[in-house]
């Protein structure tokens, strides 16, 4: 070890010793975070990026992790039922929650009441039809709630990441 | 509130990621090491600001990012521990000619980089000229000749 003697210096050799450990594990985080990015963990693509869930014989396919001011989309895959009028509801969480800018096609009519937002979108009927909603977060956090398909309900959970 | 909360953030963040990234990033800048730079500081902006783009929020993040670095700056005066963590402390990497292998590895600091700081420094031509090669908290090589060769 290099000797200080001739040198006023504070070295700290001990506390620098350790500093360098803590810097090495750090650097593992550093190689953790970036394979947890990669594999979706921090939204914006990768395999756990997004999720599908099932709402009868319909599917939502919507962000596991979203990121706060950050434009995301939940997608609705109607399965054809031979209605050409489909009823999206959304609970007020998902109100509360997420800011929708956009919807794909526009509804033919949206009303909004205490059990949340009620989205009537028109299909062709007998043919499978797809629908998205494009949202920006309103805050990080979670959001827990659910949107029933022609009152089918499914639960849905977001991680709103800052 | 939103703008002093993120200014907070960011602050802990660059500080956090660049202490524990090491001192070597700064201390033998290349080129590449500088536009790594210019690119952190360009992802860091839009984190700043988010989507308000106002002088008041300009404003706001300006004095909140000060602020921190004011206030900071007296703890740590009150605080040695503290301020060892934050700023981190210098380190000998040859004396007396003999090089530290161990401290160097560690600091990623290589042999070249010191005769070159000895060479720029003080022209000196070998380590055995070197009396000490201190890495410093600022991330700096400083150089002490043998008597005779200053």
């Amino acid at each position: 070890m290099a000797s200080s003697e001739q040198l006023e210096l504070c070295e700290h050799r001990g506390f620098q010793e350790s500093f360098w450990t803590v810097q090495r594990w750090a650097w593992v985080g550093y190689g953790v975070i970036i394979v947890a990015a990669l594999l979706g963990l921090a939204g914006e693509g990768g395999v756990f990026a997004r999720a599908r869930t099932e709402a009868g014989a319909n599917v939502i396919d919507h962000p596991r992790f979203a990121r706060w001011q950050t434009q995301d989309s939940i997608s609705i895959a109607f399965a054809p039922n031979g209605a050409v009028e489909r009823r999206v509801l959304l609970s007020p969480e998902f109100v509360r929650g997420l800011a929708v800018e956009a919807i794909h096609p526009q509804p033919a009519r949206s009303t909004a009441g205490a059990a949340g937002e009620d989205l009537i979108i028109r299909v062709r009927s007998n043919e499978p039809g797809t629908a998205t909603l494009r949202f920006k977060p309103n805050a990080p956090g979670i959001v827990r709630g659910t949107v029933s398909i022609d009152g089918v309900p499914a639960a849905v959970t977001i991680i709103i990441l800052p | 509130m939103e703008t002093v909360l993120r200014g907070f953030a960011i602050y802990a963040i660059l500080l956090l990621v660049l202490r524990l990234s090491g001192r070597r990033t700064l201390a033998q800048m290349t080129p590449f090491d500088l536009v790594l730079l210019l690119i952190i500081a360009e992802t860091t902006q839009q984190a700043l600001l988010g989507d308000d783009f106002s002088i008041t929020n300009a404003f706001v993040l300006i004095v909140t990012l000060f602020g921190i670095d004011i206030a900071l700056s007296y703890v740590k005066k009150g605080h040695y521990g503290l301020a060892r963590l934050i700023d981190g402390t210098p380190t000998i990497l040859v004396s007396h000619g003999q090089p530290d292998r161990r401290a160097l590895v560690r600091a990623r600091v290589s042999l070249d980089d010191v005769l070159k700081a000895a060479r720029i420094q003080q022209g000196l031509e070998g380590v055995g000229q070197i009396k000490f090669a201190v890495l410093e908290a600022s991330g700096e090589i400083s150089i002490v000749p043998k008597n005779g060769n200053g």
